[in-house]
């Protein structure tokens, strides 16, 4: 049987044992391809993300796990590290800092982490990391809750 | 006779010659000699750049880590699972397959920084990179190894 498949089907199981452990993602594998998952994210609290749910498009390579899945946001985020248009994560451990032990679930948690603290030295929205590293808290903050509020909560009414 | 040096954009010089051409200045000349040099800037906007770059660096998502020396590959001494519990705690499962590894059958490894894996499967893991999956620790890589023999 082929390594990467069944590596995702041993995911897959403890997925569905732990459903519920963590209130704050929700791993969802697609029906009919195991390479394809969703996640639904909660934004932590205490940052402009909080009461926002976000959700994140997992590409699974066939090297996996020896190779990082590609990961990406699908809900729109204003964030130093994640691409404006595309969604794209700049994350060390989905590159050249994976390893095989990490599995979907920590991907989502390091994700989690990433979004409390951003990096603004390695930024994909430079406007993001430039308000940042500016020290305009305040302004990172409020844009950063406006597009939450707009792409990341339901619509009221 | 020079006339001067002067430096106007391409869309002015002509409307710039025809005011020399009719002022009474020249016109007793039949001939004007004109001298062209042309400067040529180039203006990219830096937001196309910077998108140009972005796009480049999000289209390498190739993975490229350094594999460890084939050398310390073959070091690994392959054992049973039942042998190398002697020597200290061996993990339940693999942590690249996630497959139990007190399968009799099945060979394991000790890293020198004590993680056990499958053989099979760090061998194709530290093929592709030469950190301990678990904690770092570096193994040897091609450079240390031709490193170390000319010393």
């Amino acid at each position: 049987m082929q390594t990467s498949r069944a590596r995702l089907f041993k995911e897959y199981k403890e997925v569905q044992r732990e459903k519920g452990a963590d209130p704050d993602i929700q791993l969802v594998c697609d029906d009919s391809n195991i390479f394809k998952w969703t996640a639904l994210i909660k934004g932590p609290s205490e940052t402009p993300f909080e009461g926002g749910v976000f959700q994140l498009a997992f590409a699974i390579p066939e090297q996996y796990p020896l190779q990082p899945p590609q990961v990406r946001f699908l809900t729109k985020i204003f964030h130093p590290n994640v691409h404006f248009k595309t969604g794209e994560i700049c994350l060390d451990i989905l590159k050249n800092a994976w390893s095989p032990a990490w599995t979907l679930q920590s991907v989502c948690r390091a994700i989690i982490a990433l979004m409390a603290h951003p990096e603004p030295d390695s930024p994909l929205n430079c406007d993001s990391g430039n308000l940042l590293r500016s020290g305009d808290v305040r302004g990172y903050q409020s844009m950063a809750s406006m597009y939450t509020r707009l792409a990341a909560m339901p619509k009221k009414g | 006779m020079a006339v001067s040096d002067i430096h106007i954009s391409i869309d002015k010089a002509a409307l710039y010659l025809r005011q020399v051409l009719a002022s009474d200045k020249y016109s007793h000349l039949t001939k004007i000699p004109i001298c062209l040099g042309l400067q040529i800037e180039i203006w990219r906007t830096e937001e196309g750049e910077l998108a140009a770059a972005l796009q480049e660096s999000i289209n390498s998502t190739d993975f490229r880590a350094i594999p460890a020396a084939q050398e310390a590959i073959n070091m690994l001494e392959k054992m049973k699972p039942d042998k190398s519990r002697s020597k200290g705690e061996v993990a339940e499962s693999c942590s690249i397959c996630f497959e139990e590894m007190k399968v009799l059958e099945v060979e394991v490894v000790r890293m020198p920084c004590e993680h056990v894996f499958h053989y099979d499967c760090i061998v194709r893991w530290l093929n592709t990179s030469h950190s301990c999956p678990l904690c770092r620790f570096p193994m040897p890589t091609t450079a240390h190894v031709s490193q170390s023999k000319t010393i």
